[in-house]
This record gives structure tokens, sequence and C-alpha cells, in this order.
């Protein structure tokens, strides 16, 4: 095909040097053919016509010791792409993917024939050259570069189908389709502004229209052109994590997990999630230990192998890392996890946040249909004016859009009864961080607790301004509510009865393993929620010493699949890490809700389907 | 002719000896536990069913002997309360929970009181959960999980008491075994930095504590008990780990821990929750796994320690919990109770188990209408 482009010397490389073959290396043929490069361009430059119209020649060729620049310099991959035919050789030069050994390219080295018919050398601007050569052949290029403007190309995008392929057949056909497909060039010219640092503003450009997942697709495209494996090998792979890379399975399954196993506070890059991704898909330990550092939950958790396959089917959104450690009341943890399924909201998942933002799901459920007796936690202080102890209602941890977060409840005493200036703030710290021989803890209001595995009713918190500790501000309070109800007269405000009312969800009872798998399969967004007893659920961990002996565990199912003909149920117990299901089967559950149901006041069987 | 007709009655005679063979090992039938209450309102029964500690829906735990029938506790609506024995027989710890229902939390300490066996009259000894009697029953024990502190108190006299703290920071539901050997010596388990879990002995004498064991991975769990004059120590492995279970035994008083002897080893994971004071025969009862290590299935077995038998208990497949009530070994299976060993007989006394089903349930809804 390329011989239609350019006349190749007669010559090979190996016998106008002086010889090098399997010895020498590569570098040393490269050299030589740069030196011959220079000296053909410089020949063709010293004769230079500046060409700016070819339609007076006839047989317009590439140089051919340009062509062979360009077969030396240029990526295998882009190679494959080019060597289809002329017009798709064209259109890879045109788009920057071809390179000679001065790289990227300004200049098209052409041989033609003149009017006398005598074959002449120039050197064209490439702009010119393909709007000239465009004019003789390969007419749609020019059409698919007007596809492919900055104008035109996010509309062109969004009706380019990426289909991700499910079968080694299919992909191979995809791969094929790909290398056949016009466009192809000007997608990885797109893909390869992503890759050069100083086309950033372009690349801001492309980030802003063109989605996640299409450029991941184009990435893995564009860098496989060669290699049909390569791109197979990212699609076919079962495990999540390799899904979660290609965009197939939401990021969050993998980042607060990854961010907490490489130890880092900020986002994670895309080089950070790869080399996440492959550790978790290669070695199946690592996940047994690590993942929940500053977020404590039950613990060893589960290995990566078991992980991808639960994440796979998984429904539950979680983009947010909670910290049921730190959380007194198990059912809470469970409250903010459903609710944060079916009305997701920006959660900021720090160690010093997590734990507020769980009990802030509560509290503004409640709080929102003015049952401020389902919300108990109050702060209470010495009233200066009435001399009596008042008490006002708080919501743990910090949110400048919470007037009832507790830094601002706080800091609203202490203008209000201190004398504390208007603008008053106040910075909740643990112990370890509290240190008032430092001038950043001289001065303002400082709301400290213990260090240690924190919980509302394990630490003692105390509120310290301008140095000194506030002895009549205290916090009280136990999360106490009914999750299920356990008295019909309050049947309204317990948990199941306030998020149908307040989120608009609807429930059914559910009572086997076949009803179970039929709610997952049909109800898009449905989980099932429970309470058992935790020596049911997973008797391996709690064990029961006394008859009639329970630990209700509130917990979620979300999920199932099925190996060897057994139903293995993708669980979170509220004690587990979010990130981190387990398997259950349906004995233990039946066992757990069967022992829990016994010692209910209703003598409810506690185990639903929810869906919105 | 007559030669081929005396080999068909040979095979005819083993094939129905066969057949009887194979029907004579019948499947193992528990009996289910029945009593006049309801059985989820039983907490404790005494194995000669003399006596019965029951609760209320309305959070009352009662005590009931021959007709008299005494309230103990009285807390809220919905309270729940759970009551320990031991083989010694000479004290009860009851713990009371009054949030059950509206608190679920592993780690919340419940009211912690003391009861001499049979007795109505209650001490309060402190605040935790997952309390234990040793030593006798001169000795009581619970947990702190916030402080993460073990608490011993002598049952004799309240001022003696003493505590040991856990290094686990890794695990906030962690929940460590503990027995006491004699007055000086405790074993208990911690877990380490990187969550593998170890046993160590704590001397009241030097008030030190020493690792004797640490388990290779953190994807495993010990029990701990003591079984005549030795100290029984099962670790299984947890969460599809293909560590296997390994149940060994040591002599007492301990001279070297790395002398003990394998008792019991599977290459899958057992369940455990190991029984080691039935008292009534030389066995040691615990959960096993039939079944592979991501497809539990689980009955009760009986180990011998010296011949290293295993002997089926059950044949459920399902049993979840196995617990020594006063020398009754019951399992708990889809929310009902069996009685897997004991001899008591609570036909006449304090059960309904030889009525059929249908006339058992009306009875006991009958009793259970006229206590609630």
């Amino acid at each position: 095909m390329l011989a239609c482009l350019a006349s190749l010397p007669g010559k090979a490389i190996s016998q106008e040097s002086t010889a090098p073959g399997i010895i020498e290396s590569f570098e040393r043929l490269l050299e030589l053919h740069k030196d011959q490069f220079q000296k053909n361009k410089s020949s063709i430059t010293a004769n230079l016509k500046v060409v700016s119209d070819l339609s007076g020649f006839t047989d317009v060729k590439l140089d051919p010791q340009y062509v062979k620049s360009l077969l030396m310099h240029s990526d295998e991959r882009f190679l494959k792409l080019a060597q289809k035919d002329e017009c798709r050789f064209l259109s890879v030069l045109e788009t920057n993917l071809l390179k000679t050994t001065e790289g990227n390219i300004d200049n098209i080295l052409i041989n033609y024939k003149n009017k006398d018919g005598a074959i002449e050398s120039a050197s064209m601007l490439k702009d010119d050259f393909f709007q000239q050569i465009y004019k003789k052949k390969c007419l749609n290029n020019s059409e698919y570069s007007v596809f492919f403007t900055e104008a035109n190309s996010q509309k062109t995008i969004e009706g380019i189908k990426f289909t991700i392929p499910k079968t080694k057949a299919e992909c191979n056909t995809i791969h094929n389709e790909w290398l056949d497909n016009a466009f192809t060039p000007y997608l990885c010219r797109i893909q390869q502004v992503f890759k050069k640092p100083n086309l950033k503003r372009l690349a801001d450009f492309y980030r802003e229209r063109i989605p996640l997942v299409k450029r991941i697709y184009l990435d893995n495209l564009c860098n496989s052109l060669s290699n049909q494996e390569l791109f197979c090998s990212n699609y076919l792979k079962d495990d999540v994590w390799s899904k979660i890379l290609n965009s197939e399975v939401p990021e969050y399954k993998m980042s607060y997990k990854c961010q907490q196993m490489m130890n880092k506070k900020d986002k994670l890059t895309n080089l950070d999630l790869r080399n996440c991704a492959t550790k978790l898909a290669t070695e199946a330990k690592f996940c047994e230990t690590r993942g929940n550092k500053d977020y404590p939950s039950n613990f060893p958790l589960q290995n990566c192998d078991v992980l991808s396959t639960a994440l796979n089917k998984s429904k539950l959104i979680t983009d947010y890392h909670d910290c049921p450690g730190n959380i007194d009341n198990e059912a809470l943890t469970n409250i903010h996890r459903i609710i944060n399924h079916f009305a997701p909201r920006k959660i900021l998942s720090t160690k010093e946040t997590c734990s507020g933002e769980t009990n802030y799901s509560l509290a503004r459920l409640n709080l929102d249909i003015k049952n401020e007796a389902g919300w108990p936690l109050k702060v209470c202080y010495m009233n200066r004016v009435t001399n009596k102890e008042a008490c006002t209602t708080y919501i743990p941890g910090s949110r400048a859009d919470e007037p009832l977060s507790e830094d601002q409840v706080v800091a609203k005493i202490l203008y209000l009864n201190k004398g504390a200036p208007a603008k008053t703030t106040c910075r909740i710290v643990d112990s370890n961080t509290y240190n008032p021989n430092r001038s950043e803890f001289k001065f303002g209001c400082f709301i400290v607790f213990s260090g240690d595995t924190c919980t509302t009713m394990s630490c003692e918190k105390k509120v310290i301004w301008e140095e000194k500790v506030q002895q009549d501000i205290k916090f009280i309070g136990t999360p106490t509510f009914d999750y299920f109800p356990t008295v019909y007269m309050n049947e309204r405000y317990s948990f199941t009865s306030l998020i149908n009312e307040v989120k608009g969800t609807q429930q059914r009872m559910i009572r086997n393993l076949t009803d179970l798998k039929f709610f997952l399969d049909k109800m898009p967004t449905g989980i099932i929620h429970g309470i058992g007893c935790a020596e049911d659920l997973i008797p391996e961990q709690f064990q029961r010493i006394a008859i009639n002996q329970c630990k209700p565990m509130p917990f979620i199912v979300d999920g199932y699949v099925v190996k060897d003909g057994e139903s293995l149920l993708i669980s979170r117990l509220a004690i587990d890490d979010v990130h981190t299901p387990r398997f259950l089967l349906w004995p233990n559950i039946f066992n757990a809700i069967s022992a829990y149901q016994e010692l209910h006041p209703l003598n409810l069987w506690t185990l639903y389907g929810i869906r919105k | 002719m007559a030669l081929e007709n005396n080999m068909n009655m040979i095979l005819k005679i083993l094939f129905l000896s066969l057949i009887l063979s194979e029907s004579l090992q019948a499947k193992i039938v528990l009996p289910e536990l029945l009593a006049k209450q309801a059985v989820s309102n039983i907490r404790f029964l005494s194995q000669d069913g003399k006596f019965t500690y029951y609760q209320k829906r309305s959070g009352s735990l009662l005590y009931s002997s021959n007709y008299k029938v005494v309230e103990l506790l009285k807390g809220k609506i919905g309270t729940q309360y759970t009551l320990i024995g031991s083989e010694s027989r000479k004290k009860i710890v009851v713990l009371q929970n009054q949030d059950f229902h509206n608190f679920y939390s592993i780690r919340a300490n419940q009211k912690i009181f003391l009861l001499n066996f049979g007795d109505t009259v209650l001490r309060e000894v402190g605040k935790g959960h997952t309390a234990a009697l040793h030593l006798n029953d001169n000795w009581v024990s619970f947990y702190d999980n916030y402080s993460r502190l073990i608490t011993f108190e002598s049952t004799a006299n309240s001022a003696l008491k003493f505590t040991i703290k856990l290094n686990n920071r890794i695990n906030p539901y962690f929940t460590p075994q503990v027995i006491m050997s004699d007055d000086d010596t405790i074993y208990y388990t911690d877990l380490s930095e990187t969550g593998a879990v170890g046993l160590l002995q704590f001397k009241r004498t030097t008030g030190k504590a020493e690792i004797i064991y640490k388990a290779n991975s953190p994807m495993m769990k010990a029990e701990i008990c003591l079984h005549k004059n030795s100290l029984i120590m099962g670790l299984f492995g947890i969460n599809y780990s293909k560590d296997g279970t390994v149940i060994s035994r040591v002599a007492l008083p301990l001279t070297d821990f790395a002398k003990r002897e394998a008792i019991y080893n599977s290459t899958t994971n057992d369940s455990g929750q190991l029984i080691c004071d039935y008292g009534k025969d030389n066995n040691i009862t615990f959960i096993k796994n039939y079944g592979t290590n991501e497809r539990y299935t689980t009955d009760l077995v009986d180990l011998n320690p010296d011949t290293k038998a295993l002997t089926p208990l059950s044949e459920m497949k399902t049993i979840s919990s196995a617990i020594n009530m006063d020398g009754t070994i019951l399992a708990l299976d889809k929310g009902h109770y069996y009685i897997v060993k004991g001899t008591s007989d609570y036909k006449n006394i304090d059960s309904l188990k030889s009525l059929p089903p249908a006339q058992a349930a009306e009875a006991i809804k009958e009793i259970d209408g006229a206590n609630e």
C-alpha cells in the first residue's frame, strides 16, 4: 500500500550504512537514518520550491526518504492504523499520529512530475498539503476532518457507539471494526491531546465535552490498536477493578478503599487508581487487612476476590466512606446507607466528619418533619438570663450549611451567654491535635474530643473558649429510636415509616429466598434491609452463650450471585466497612431474623425490600 | 438350576441386609425444647427443671419455682435479660439491656448483676457485657468495649477486683475470650497491631501479661476454654481463609505452650463455639462445618480429646449456636432450640415435649396467655 505513496529507495538501510547488523543497536540505525534524512531534507530545501498548489502537477508522491522516516519513528500502533489504504495513511498523517526523525510534522516533503514531465521535489506546509491532496484523492477525509473540529467534535462523538465487548469473539470483531473505522485516527488525535502537557487547554476543552467512560475507552483503544489481546484483556477481565477503570462500574467502589490502602489524603489520580487496581486484582489477601484505616469498622475485612465478585453485583450507592466504629447505635449506620442510596447527597468523607455525616442523615429525617423527639442529642448550658439550665438540639460534626451542627450551636451559645463575638466559630479537634501551647489554639473556640476511637457515648467532649474549659456546657442524649416499630402507637415514628414519608420509598416484607431474589431482580434500585441476631448472621464471630441471647444487627442485602447452584447474598452488616460487602447464605439470614422475631415485642418479621 | 436359585437367594438376602443396615443408621432427630413458658421468654432453665428464670415483654425478670413466682428486676418495656451460669452451679450472672429494641449496639454496656444459683436476690456488680463466671463461681468477669477493660470481681467480696486492659485498636467489635485457671492466672485473647489474634497469660501477682501464642494471620479467631485440667485452644479460619481448624490442649499449670497437643485438625474452617464444661462426659462439643469455607454446613459434634474421635450429634446442617444451659446442651436452628445433650426430663416438670406438636402449641398458647 505504501508503495503507492512513495517509491522506497532500492538500497536497504544496511546496504547504505556500514553494515549494521543485529549486534549493532537500533539507535545506531536511527542515527544513520537521521543523517540521511537531514541530507535529503537539505538537498530538497536547497532547491526549494515553495509549493502551495498541486493542481498543475501529476504523480504527486511523498518523498521516499520522508516515508522511511515516518516508518522508523512512528508508533507501531498508529502505523497499524495507517496501513489499511492510502486514504487512511493520509488521515493518520494529518492527525499528527505519525512522526519523522524531527518529531512532529510541520512540512511534508513530496515528489511530483512538473508540466515538463520532470520529477521534482518540494516541501509543503502540512495544512496546504492536505488541503490540496484531498482535492485530488480521498475526498471523504476532508469531511471527516470537519466532523472533528473543536466545534463539531462533541456532537460527532455523541453519535459514535463505543461498544464494550462481552466475549472474546465479539471483542476481536470490535477491534477490527475500529481499525477499519475512518474516524479512528481523528479519535486517537483527541486521545493524544490528553497525553501532552502543552495542550492542557485543549485537553480541558475535551474533558468537559467527552464523558469519562468514552475517554477511558478511547485511551484503551488508541493504546492497543496494534495489540488486539491488550485491547480485549481490559474488557474481558471479570474483576470489578478492571471494570471500574473502564468506567463500567462506579469508581467509588474502589477509590475510597484505595485512598486508605495508599494512605493518601487527596483524591487519587488515574495512575494511582490503575496501580491500586493492579494490586487488588493480583493480590487477594491485600484487601483482608487494608482499606478502612481511618474509618473504624469490623475486622478483618474480606479478600479482594470476594470483594470483586460482590462489588460487581452490588447495587448500593456508596459514594462516601462512613465509620461504623465511631457510631454507638448500629441502626444509624444502616439508616445512613439506606437514605444515601435513595437520596444521595454530597458527603465529605474524612475521619473527622464521617460520624457527623452518619448522624446527620437520621437527624435530618426527623427534623425535616418536625419530629424533634426523634433526635434526642442536646447541648445543655447555663442560661445567664433565666439562671437555669437550657438545652438545644444539635447534630454532631461540623457543617457550614447546617445551623444545628455542633460547631454552630456551641458558637451561638458562647455568643448569647458568654459574650463571645457574633462571628465566633468553633473548631472540632481531637485531644491528640489540641495543644494549648501552640498559637493556633490560644484564641477562639474548640470542641475537643478523645483521640481514641470516639463515639457519641464513649468519649466526653470539652468546649474550650479562650483557653478556658466551659464546664457548664454538656452534651447529652442517646440516639434511641425504633428502626422497625416496636409498639403500634408509635409506628409512624419508626425509621421504616419515616423514610417512606420523607423520601417516598415503598417497602414490603421478604419471606423467602425466592422472594428476595425476585425483588432484587425486578426492582432496579431495590435493596433488602433487616435486623437479625449477629450470632446467626456471622456465627464464626459472634457466639451465643445463653438461651435467647441476641445481638440485634441491622444489615443490607443489595445483590446476589449464584455459584455452584447456591445463592450468595451480597450483604453489609451495619458494623462492616461500607466498601467491604460479605456473602451471607439464606439460612444464616433466616436463622437471624427468626431468632430476633422470637424476641420482638410485636413478633415482627424484620426483613423488608425497600424501593423508590 | 438349583445353584442359580441359591445364588439369587443369596443376592436377595445381601440386598435386603444392605437396605436394612442403611435404614438402621437412622437420622439424628433432636427433640425441640418446649416448656411451660413460651421458650422465647425463658432465660435460664435448671437442669432438674425445678426453677425457671424468665422475662416478660413488660420489662420484668421473674423467677418461678413450684408455683411460686417472684419478680427479680423491673426495666423498661422491651428490656432484654441474658442469664449465664456455669458448671459449678453456685452463681448466675444477669445482664440487663433496657434499650434492646431501640439502641442496637454490639458494644453498649449493660447492667450486670449477680445472683446465687436458684435464688432471687440480686447484687449489681458493674457495667459491661460478655460476662462469665470463673473458678468455682468465685469470680465474675465482664468486658467494656469502650475502655477495653476486662474487669474481674470476687463474687464473695466486691472489694476484691482487678482489671486487664486489651491492646486491640484494630477491631472495635472484638470481644476477648477469658478464662481463669487459678487465683493468680488468667488466659485471654487479644488482637495485635496487625489484627492477628493472640493468647496471653496474665498473672495477678505481677500484674503483667505475657503473650504465649500469636496467630500467623489476622484471618483466624481463637477460642479458649478449660477442660478438666487442661487449657483448650481452638483456632478457626474466618472470612474464606484457607487456615482451617486446629483444636489443641495443654496441661495446666502451663509450662510450655509450644508443647500443646493437637486433638483435632481440619482443612475446613469450622464454626467452633467450644463447649468444654458439659461435665457429664469427657467430650468437647463444638459446631463443625461439613461444607466448604464458602458455604458452611454446620452440625454439632462431640470430640473426645483422648481418642480424638468425633461423634456427630445433629444432622440439621444449619445450626448456628450451641449453648450449655446448666448441663443441657442446646442447639439453635431457625429460631427453635433443640436438646442435644442432657438427661433432664422436662416432660413431667417444665416441658410439654411429650405432647404432639399441635397440642403442645395450643397448650403453650394457653399458658402464655395466662402469663402475659
